[in-house]
């Protein structure tokens, strides 16, 4: 049962990537791939859209997917709450702030946006872990409010910059990236990204054990021996450059990271360390999945995060009935 | 061994414990009995390092516990909390074998031969139905027997508790109870526990400390002369005096006198 769920994983990631590849407005077919996989002379057209638009836009997407996902799990056993999303410590607003003021001051160049985005997101949970600090207390709830405090902070400013936006042009740039895309997508982008996001993944399933034994809480942590302010912070600081690296070249796409580890928990099973690495390739094919029909069921390009949250409120509203009927699986 | 030297520790501007002094011995049980918010699940927790003191020193072996790393206190203190409280969904096995986390690398987890060595000291507490079930799907008692198991695995040198046996049946109470002095006598570790129930501490604990109002009142070892009207006197102190205690073959029995 248990290989047989990974292996369907895989296959599922695999056939979302073929698929991906395949589907668009540019259709490809099954032997011009082959054609242009084998070197055969294929047509420059295919080749640019296969190599250059569709596969590393399916990389940066599949990343993005499986660093979100990745990101939620963290968050959500670091708080010790299945409900919790990436952005419980701000990251989204902070890089929201980051690319708008990128959009209005730098001009929006790409390279701005990233940038800035970027560090928006990591100044924001910097911020909100001091003013937690400060705060003192139950350090749950200490850090969820500063959480809640910086992303008002942040939304503030938003609304602030968006009123002093140009209508015409930078309103709707601004309100196009607050709703995600990947129509941006490139090498470029990937190889921005990829060190960041591989890093810190590799941190965390280094830590993934200290961080399942985090999850008995602080006290019986530190008590099996368990470094707990320590650990916290290298995992706060990783889920956040998840985060904040993917948000940076995409946008808000928003729902994935709260919805994936969960669904994760409730088809294949409660069992901490398997959903780590599960949320990370259900993740990745998710998001591949939901880019394909973003930039394939209309003839303009859909937002991203407007399916990402059509798809995710619906599963978990029949996430929680299923669980409150007492039927979750072991 | 645990040496506790002169804890004080104040919460919310209120001294909880004052000047608390004592050390604990290999292979015997010390019960602590006292009052709802006398301080035992503060002096527990402030060994630990959990709770900032004010005052005192710990030691462990000698050795300071502030100095150690979190590892190294692991191997001296193990810890069986109130009642569990798991966030996530873990088997009981899975449950027992984080014990020996103090013992990995910080990037390891723990192997085939933990998860065995799990298996096989829950099946040692007779609890080898419990192998493959989900530590929230456990009866209360079940649950406390995985706490054991645990603290086995940990193999630390000392066990704290804090009152476990407080929400079992009665059967589970003695029977809980009796699995661990077996154990911190084969261990020879020390062991320190909050219990509410004066006649479960006479039977099962060779040490009983009568916690109030922040200090020690009574510290009593088992055979000691006037061992059973101290601890009645004692008992009698901190409970009111219209607390009748009888000792009959080795039980306690408790009953309240009213005036009429």
């Amino acid at each position: 049962m248990r290989k047989r769920s990974w292996l369907g994983l895989w296959l599922l990631l695999a056939a979302s990537f073929l698929l991906s590849c395949l589907w668009g407005r540019y259709p490809l077919s099954l032997s011009d791939l082959w054609e242009i996989l084998s070197g055969q002379a294929a047509g420059a057209m295919r080749e640019t859209v296969f190599w250059n638009i569709r596969v590393a836009r399916n990389c940066v997407a599949a990343l993005c997917g499986a660093a979100l996902s990745l990101a939620g799990f963290v968050y959500q056993g670091l708080f010790r709450n299945p409900l919790v999303s990436p952005d419980v410590l701000g990251v989204s607003g902070g890089a929201s702030v980051g690319a708008i003021c990128a959009i209005l001051f730098f001009g929006g160049s790409m390279a701005a946006s990233q940038a800035f985005s970027f560090a928006g997101g990591l100044l924001a949970v910097a911020l909100s872990l001091l003013l937690a600090r400060a705060i003192g207390g139950n350090r749950y709830f200490n850090l969820i409010i500063s959480g809640i405090i910086l992303g008002a902070l942040a939304n503030a400013a938003i609304m602030a910059l968006k009123y002093m936006a140009d209508p015409a042009q930078e309103l709707a740039v601004i309100d196009y990236w607050l709703m995600g895309s990947f129509h941006l997508a490139s090498w470029d982008k990937l190889r921005a990204i990829a060190p960041l996001i591989l890093t810190a993944g590799a941190v965390l399933v280094l830590l993934r054990y200290r961080l399942k034994v985090l999850t008995l809480g602080d006290e019986e942590a530190a008590s099996l021996g368990v470094a707990v302010g320590p650990v916290r912070l290298i995992c706060v600081v990783c889920a956040t450059v998840l985060t904040a690296a993917s948000v940076s070249v995409s946008g808000i796409v928003s729902w994935v990271g709260l919805i994936v580890p969960h669904l994760v928990r409730t088809v294949l099973g409660d069992d901490f360390e398997a959903n780590f690495f599960q949320s990370i390739l259900c993740g990745a094919a998710l998001l591949l999945l939901a880019d394909t029909l973003a930039r394939s069921l209309l003839p303009s390009e859909i937002p991203i995060s407007i399916l990402t949250s059509l798809i995710g409120a619906v599963c978990l509203a029949g996430f929680l009935i299923h669980r409150n009927r007492g039927e979750r699986p072991c | 061994m645990l040496n506790v030297e002169n804890l004080t520790v104040y919460r919310g501007g209120r001294l909880v414990l004052d000047g608390i002094s004592f050390a604990l011995r290999p292979g015997e049980v010390t019960a602590v009995l006292g009052l709802n918010g006398a301080g035992k699940t503060t002096l527990l927790k402030a060994i630990l390092g959990f709770l900032p003191r004010q005052g005192g020193a710990l030691t462990a072996d000698g050795e300071s516990l502030d100095r150690l790393s979190p590892a190294d206190r692991a191997k001296q203190l193990a810890y069986v909390p109130q009642r569990y409280d798991g966030g996530f969904r873990y088997r009981a096995e899975d449950f027992v074998s984080m014990g020996a986390t103090a013992y990995l690398g910080a990037f390891s987890r723990p192997g085939e031969g933990e998860l065995r060595r799990a298996e096989a000291l829950l099946r040692g507490l007779d609890c080898g139905h419990l192998i493959g079930r989900p530590m929230d799907q456990l009866s209360g008692g079940e649950q406390r027997m995985a706490y054991l198991a645990r603290a086995m695995m940990q193999d630390a040198g000392c066990l704290l508790l804090d009152e476990p046996v407080s929400s079992l049946d009665l059967s589970r109470q003695h029977l809980f109870l009796h699995r661990l002095g077996r154990y911190v006598e084969e261990r020879r570790a020390g062991c320190l526990a909050a219990v509410h129930a004066p006649e479960l501490a006479y039977t099962y604990a060779p040490r009983i400390m009568i916690l109030h109002q922040g200090r020690i009142l009574l510290d009593l070892r088992r055979g000691e002369p006037g061992f059973e009207e101290r601890l009645a006197q004692g008992l009698r102190a901190v409970y009111g005096p219209g607390l009748r205690a009888e000792f009959r073959d080795g039980l306690l029995a408790l009953g309240w006198e009213y005036e009429s």
